[in-house]
């Protein structure tokens, strides 16, 4: 998979990292070229699996796509990961498309990440997220699977975990376990954390 | 440091983007107050890029590159980092970021049904978010509401049945019928986000229901 340490294999983390950062500093095309190549289609097929349309969902991979070319200078990899940040921008625009936050006088990729991306996190927090990532893949595979399946419809399908409740016919506090149990598998809380 | 956290689900809820407006803004006010569910909302984050990364892709059209490209020609200038500086409001009170970019500084407190307070636009209807002041020792109007009730203490604090909170705390009320007390000393300060429309109970709190009816739709025209 992706990310050793130290490695800025094609496709790895740190080589995103690093096209992300051309991008920023000079606007370099090729960098840009490599991230589209990279990221447009798992942008595409993560929208998909929300049951939208492979039409629909690729002009919001191209939407997602330009906001990487317009906010690369907010991208800091001390701060997360190269496909973290990536996410965190199209999970805005999906949220700035679904809801219809925009308002007219703010443009709209600042007003979703203002309300979404909040005050920078300490650096403790930070070198751990980065670090958790490159971890993470491989724990969620191990993840039973009626655990796994609540965060992708959280995720891919960008549902509440009352939706998901209420889809699954599930009582609410059997949805809200299966979450804090697999939060705690991840190690993304801790026990006894609320 | 805050004693009431959003609950695993709220928190995965929201860096998933999942939640309202209203909602996302209570949790996100809580988040930067909060440095244990600030990093846990990274992780979450985290958790959201290896799904993206360990994704099967999907083809793109094959001039996808070259459209994205022609976009990017004729988009807008790059967007700058957005810095939030906390707001302070001329009652001791600190709205942390994104809560400060909702709210004028010079905004002015205005008082109804028996509370201070400043209300915040929301880019829909389905919430109604404000800023509330409650003299010490005052109780809130006993209300009721359809969904979830999300009150952050921004200063001084209240108590809700049993529990107490404080600054930085957060507060989620499912369906019921509550009044809280402000404490007995300071003016208690918090953001109240509610699932539309509110409800008050009680002999005259229900004669200002068509009231309140009456200002939600002027404040969505106002909105709109």
């Amino acid at each position: 998979m992706q990310g050793e340490p130290g490695a800025a294999r094609p496709e790895g983390d740190d080589w995103l990292a690093g096209l992300i950062e051309a991008v920023a500093r000079t606007g370099d095309r090729i960098a840009f070229a490599e991230l589209y190549r990279h990221f447009a289609p798992r942008l595409k097929s993560f929208v998909m699996r929300a049951g939208t349309s492979a039409e629909q969902a690729e002009e919001l991979a191209q939407e997602a796509m330009v906001s990487v070319w317009r906010r690369a200078s907010t991208f800091d990899r001390g701060r997360a990961a190269a496909s973290t940040w990536v996410f965190t921008i199209v999970r805005n625009k999906r949220i700035d498309s679904l809801r219809r936050l925009k308002r007219p006088q703010i443009d709209s990729d600042e007003y979703v990440a203002t309300l979404m991306d909040g005050a920078p996190p300490d650096a403790d927090t930070v070198a751990i997220a980065g670090e958790w990532q490159r971890r993470l893949a491989g724990s969620i595979e191990a993840l039973p699977s009626e655990q796994r399946q609540v965060l992708e419809k959280a995720f891919y399908e960008d549902k509440t975990h009352s939706d998901i409740a209420g889809e699954l016919r599930l009582p609410l506090g059997t949805v809200k376990s299966r979450i804090r149990l697999a939060l705690q598998r991840l190690r993304i809380v801790l026990e006894g954390e609320e | 440091m805050a004693a009431h956290h959003p609950e695993h689900a709220l928190l995965l809820d929201f860096a998933a983007g999942g939640l309202a407006e209203g909602p996302s803004l209570a949790v996100a006010a809580h988040v930067a107050l909060c440095p244990q569910c600030t990093q846990a909302v990274a992780r979450l984050e985290a958790l959201g890029g290896a799904l993206l990364a360990g994704i099967e892709p999907a083809a793109m059209s094959s001039d996808g590159l070259d459209l994205c490209l022609d976009r990017i020609a004729a988009a807008k200038q790059p967007v700058r980092p957005v810095t939030g500086a906390p707001v302070h409001l001329h009652v001791g009170a600190v709205l942390p970021f994104p809560l400060s970019r909702y709210v004028d500084g010079a905004a002015k407190w205005r008082v109804s049904w028996g509370v201070e307070e400043i209300p915040i636009q929301l880019g829909g209807p389905s919430h109604r978010a404000s800023l509330l002041r409650i003299r010490a020792g005052r109780a809130m109007p006993r209300h009721t509401h359809i969904g979830t009730e999300f009150t952050l203490v921004l200063a001084g604090g209240f108590t809700d049945g049993q529990r107490h909170y404080g600054p930085g705390d957060l507060a989620v009320a499912s369906v019921e019928r509550h009044a809280p007390v402000a404490d007995a000393e300071g003016m208690c300060v918090c953001l109240a986000v509610l699932e539309a429309p509110v409800r008050l109970v009680g002999p005259f709190a229900r004669l200002l229901n068509p009231l309140l009816q009456w200002r939600d739709r002027n404040l969505h025209r106002a909105s709109a």
